[in-house]
């Protein structure tokens, strides 16, 4: 069943030839961007003496003994680096579906890498059939194998190939497959050979060769065969297929680029220029259009351009048979599924949800499958959960495969188990052509009580959803308080600091100006200051003449000093006539000033009679020497 | 003799009538206490006339009788007027026990309401919960008076220090009131907003769906409803006039709705 054989030390690498191209991913292709990156980790990182791995290849099948009609899941497992895989010959069987997957893993500074490939076969025959030997290959040696592995194919049918199964043709009706390549890729239509006969290149529509049914989806590629001498530069896709009738699903991705193939013996290079799953709308003809491509041949001195396309191939698709067909049977449910089902706990406090989800996966009309209907039962509430994210939906060679899940959240409402049955999907084989039906196992959830771990006690609906006041004084409104906020507290909060700031602002604007214009401020506040005093002189008419005249003389060299920026104090009337002229006074009324100052000095030492009577004329002159004066401009 | 009697045949009437107790003779505490015996004992629509009784005839306007009766009209299977009545029951009494009840006993109708979905299609797709806007979801938890507050708090050390910042002539002392001033603008920008948040938050008027497949108008004059509401749906409530409700659903849809189908708290 399994084969190991022990291998020589290898190197780190990520190139490598595509051996069993299609199902076993070659190392460069399994290497991802961040695999990459990982190898030139390990490389920098791990020493080479501890890179040494040892090969092995197993082969898997989870049984070994089936039906004809029945599903095989096979698991190929490859350990360490590998730089091709060769076979198995799987002649025996149709491919319906495969995954892979790549794990690396780290253990005391010894790396290992596992490459893990799921097929799910169907045998063609009855009989002890065989899964071919798989070898790995290491810089052109055989590294590990394993053995062939036999299953016995019988029980009902087991004379009679099952009627999805496409008949057994030549080597000249198909296309050969690569070597080790063993997905059967939809079979030709009839005209292939013809073509192959006669033409260096040629374009084909390919589509399974088996009986189609209506709303199945059927993987269909054009291919564009060029003869292995011929010079391919490039090609160019004119017209693609319309496919009318079809609901399709194109397969994203570019191209292949190209893959070895042998025709009637000739070689053969490969390059699938369109695939994707096509779903017939109605039972009855249906016809794969034409493709045309232009191929470009020559190299770079000379090149040409041919126009090819395809022949249109005609589908037969059947209607599932109503002999058979289950109740509850759902229209276009077509395929080969498989349906499983899990809850995330199965015991669970009353009132609290258990998730159940149920899986559909395999190959085939996946979106018609419609959500499994849970039964509801007394004391358990179900309620369906959107799951549309969590679909996984994938076009291969099998048409559509994947998965699709459903969720429902389960509420129990009372203590108990509840046993919520099998989940059961009937569905159509498209492969056996039999209605079939997969099941799930029994599901059950035990609810449990309260805190208590007690019996519930059912008192009616929703009692304890909700809690009421069972004492109360009934006091209307206690605790309350008036909510909202004063706009009006709000502004006056706002606004004064503002006003705060405001009169800060002027007060230290007008502190500033003050400082910086003193001095053209006093000499225009000097006439004003002057007249005050006068004023004042003038007021006090019972003061002593020393004391008047001292005030007049000082109000005037105050003027002075004030207006004009020179201390009078210490100048003769001489000195003081002369520094007024020299500031643009007008010399009278400098020569009227220094008079009335002369006066003044008259009137403080020598006073006498008439200039006490003339006291207000001494005080009118000097007003009109100081307006005289304070006409000078600065 | 037969005036006779028919006269004592009178006096006995009246005498029944005035003597007889009555059997609305009870207590409003008394009335309290029947409507929770009757609720404990499962008989929802006998509680729920004792508490509307205690509200609507007798004037209790305590908060507890509206949590017990938003709990009976619940299990009545009336969601819609129980959210309204917790809601009324926290508004009522802010902080207290009962708004507290009223403030759980709503997630729970809540709670139930999502969970049923389902059962009822009608509900489904809707979520159920409090109404809540890009505004409410972020500053829903503030207290508005205290976030009003620390923004004036903020709003004076600003303009405070700026203004002592003017008066002061010691440069030292103005270096720090201009780094305070920096300081409190940003936290009164950023107090300002949660603020201006809050005090649009505590002001929504929300309101409940009291009907089940309610319709939403784009339009008031519209007569193809845009959408059919369930019972129990939140809304707030943006304008009330002429017999419509302009609503705006926490998807952030507006339309109008009969003002007879919502419940105003």
């Amino acid at each position: 069943m399994t084969g190991s054989k022990a291998c020589s030390p290898t190197t780190l690498g990520w190139g490598g030839s595509a051996g069993w191209r299609g199902i076993l991913p070659a190392p460069t292709r399994v290497g991802t961007g961040t695999l990459q990156c990982l190898a030139a980790f390990l490389i920098l990182w791990v020493p080479l003496s501890v890179i040494a791995q040892t090969h092995a290849v197993h082969v898997i099948p989870d049984r070994k003994s089936i039906s004809m009609g029945q599903q095989l899941s096979v698991r190929v497992v490859i350990e360490g680096r590998v730089d091709a895989v060769k076979g198995p010959d799987l002649s025996d069987f149709h491919v319906l579906g495969k995954s892979t997957g790549t794990s690396i893993s780290i253990v005391n500074n010894q790396v290992n890498q596992k490459q893990t490939i799921d097929l799910t076969l169907s045998p063609r025959r009855p009989g002890d059939l065989t899964i071919g030997k798989v070898r790995v290959m290491v810089a052109g040696d055989v590294a590990a194998s394993s053995g062939p592995v036999r299953i016995q194919v019988g029980g009902q049918g087991a004379t009679k190939a099952p009627p999805g199964a496409p008949a057994r043709k030549g080597g000249a009706q198909t296309p050969s497959r690569a070597p080790g390549q063993a997905v059967p890729s939809p079979s030709p239509a009839p005209p292939a050979a013809v073509q192959a006969d006669r033409r260096k290149a040629f374009l084909q529509a390919r589509a399974p060769d088996r009986p189609l049914y209506a709303g199945e989806p059927v993987y269909v590629e054009y291919v564009l065969y060029a003869g292995a001498d011929v010079p391919v530069q490039g090609i160019r896709v004119e017209t693609p297929p319309e496919l009318k009738g079809f609901v399709v699903e194109q397969l994203a991705g570019s191209p292949d680029r190209g893959r070895q193939v042998r025709l009637q013996g000739s070689r053969y290079e490969a390059h699938v220029q369109w695939r994707g799953a096509v779903a017939a709308l109605e039972s009855g003809e249906a016809i794969l259009d034409p493709m045309t491509v232009t191929l470009f041949v020559g190299d770079f001195f000379s090149q040409r351009r041919y126009r090819l396309s395809s022949e249109p191939v005609r589908l037969d698709f059947k209607v599932p048979p109503a002999r058979g067909r289950p109740a509850d049977y759902v229209k276009g449910t077509v395929g080969r599924f498989v349906v499983s089902s899990g809850l995330d706990k199965d015991r669970v406090q009353v009132g609290d949800s258990a998730i159940l989800t149920v899986e559909v996966a395999g190959t085939g009309n996946l979106r018609a499958v419609r959500d499994p209907a849970i039964r509801a039962m007394e004391g358990l509430r179900v309620s369906s959960v959107p799951t549309a994210d969590l679909d996984e939906l994938v076009i291969d060679q099998g048409g559509i495969s994947g998965k699709r899940t459903f969720q429902y959240l389960l509420t129990p409402e009372r203590e108990g188990t509840f046993e919520i049955g099998r989940v059961s999907l009937p569905f159509f084989n498209s492969l056996s052509g039999r209605y079939e039906r997969t099941r799930t196992p029994v599901i059950r959830l035990t609810a449990v009580g309260g805190g208590t771990g007690g019996p519930t006690r059912p008192k009616g609906p929703n009692h304890d959803v909700v809690r009421i006041i069972s004492q109360s004084d009934l006091s209307p409104h206690a605790g309350s308080r008036v909510t909202g906020i004063d706009p009006l507290v709000i502004m006056a909060g706002m606004l004064l600091p503002l006003v705060f700031f405001l009169g800060a602002e002027i007060w230290s604007r007008r502190r500033d100006y003050l400082s910086r214009n003193q001095g053209s401020l006093a000499r225009r506040a000097a006439l004003r200051k002057a007249e005050k005093q006068l004023s004042r002189l003038s007021a006090s008419k019972g003061e002593d003449p020393a004391s008047f005249w001292a005030g007049l003389d000082a109000a005037v060299r105050g003027f002075l000093a004030a207006r004009f920026g020179f201390s009078a104090i210490g100048l003769t009337h001489e000195e003081i006539l002369e520094t007024l002229r020299g500031r643009g006074a007008p010399s009278e009324v400098a020569r009227d000033l220094v008079a009335e100052m002369e006066a003044c000095a008259f009137g403080r030492f020598a006073p006498s009679a008439a200039m006490e009577r003339d006291r207000e004329g001494a005080l009118q002159r000097i007003r009109e020497c100081l307006k005289g004066l304070d006409k000078v401009e600065d | 003799m037969k005036s006779l009697v028919q006269g004592i045949q009178g006096m006995l009437a009246i005498g029944i009538l005035f003597f007889t107790p009555s059997a609305g003779a009870e207590t409003v505490e008394e009335m309290f206490s029947r409507g929770v015996r009757s609720f404990e004992d499962g008989r929802y629509d006998e509680a729920a006339g004792a508490f509307s009784s205690l509200m609507d005839r007798f004037g209790v306007n305590s908060p507890d009788v509206l949590v017990n009766m938003g709990a009976a009209e619940f299990s009545l299977g009336r969601p819609g007027r129980a959210l309204l009545a917790f809601h009324r029951a926290m508004q009522a009494a802010p902080g207290s026990v009962a708004a507290d009840t009223a403030a759980i006993n709503a997630e729970r109708v809540r709670a139930d309401l999502n969970r049923s979905q389902g059962e009822h299609p009608e509900k489904d797709g809707f979520v159920f919960g409090r109404y809540h806007d890009a505004w409410s979801a972020t500053l829903g938890w503030l207290n508005p008076e205290a976030a009003v507050a620390v923004f004036l708090g903020f709003w004076t050390l600003l303009f405070g220090s700026l203004g002592l910042r003017r008066l002061t002539e010691r440069r030292r002392f103005a270096r720090l009131l201009s780094g305070v001033a920096v300081a409190a603008a940003v936290a009164a920008i950023l107090t300002g907003i949660a603020a201006f948040g809050a005090v649009r938050v505590s002001g929504y008027r929300v309101g409940v769906v009291l009907d089940q497949d309610t319709a939403l108008y784009g339009d008031p004059a519209s007569l193809e409803e845009s959408m059919i509401l369930p019972e129990g749906l939140e809304a707030r409530i943006l304008d009330n006039r002429g017999g419509f409700a302009r609503v705006r659903l926490s998807s952030g849809r507006e339309g109008f709705v009969s003002a007879g189908s919502m419940g105003f708290p």
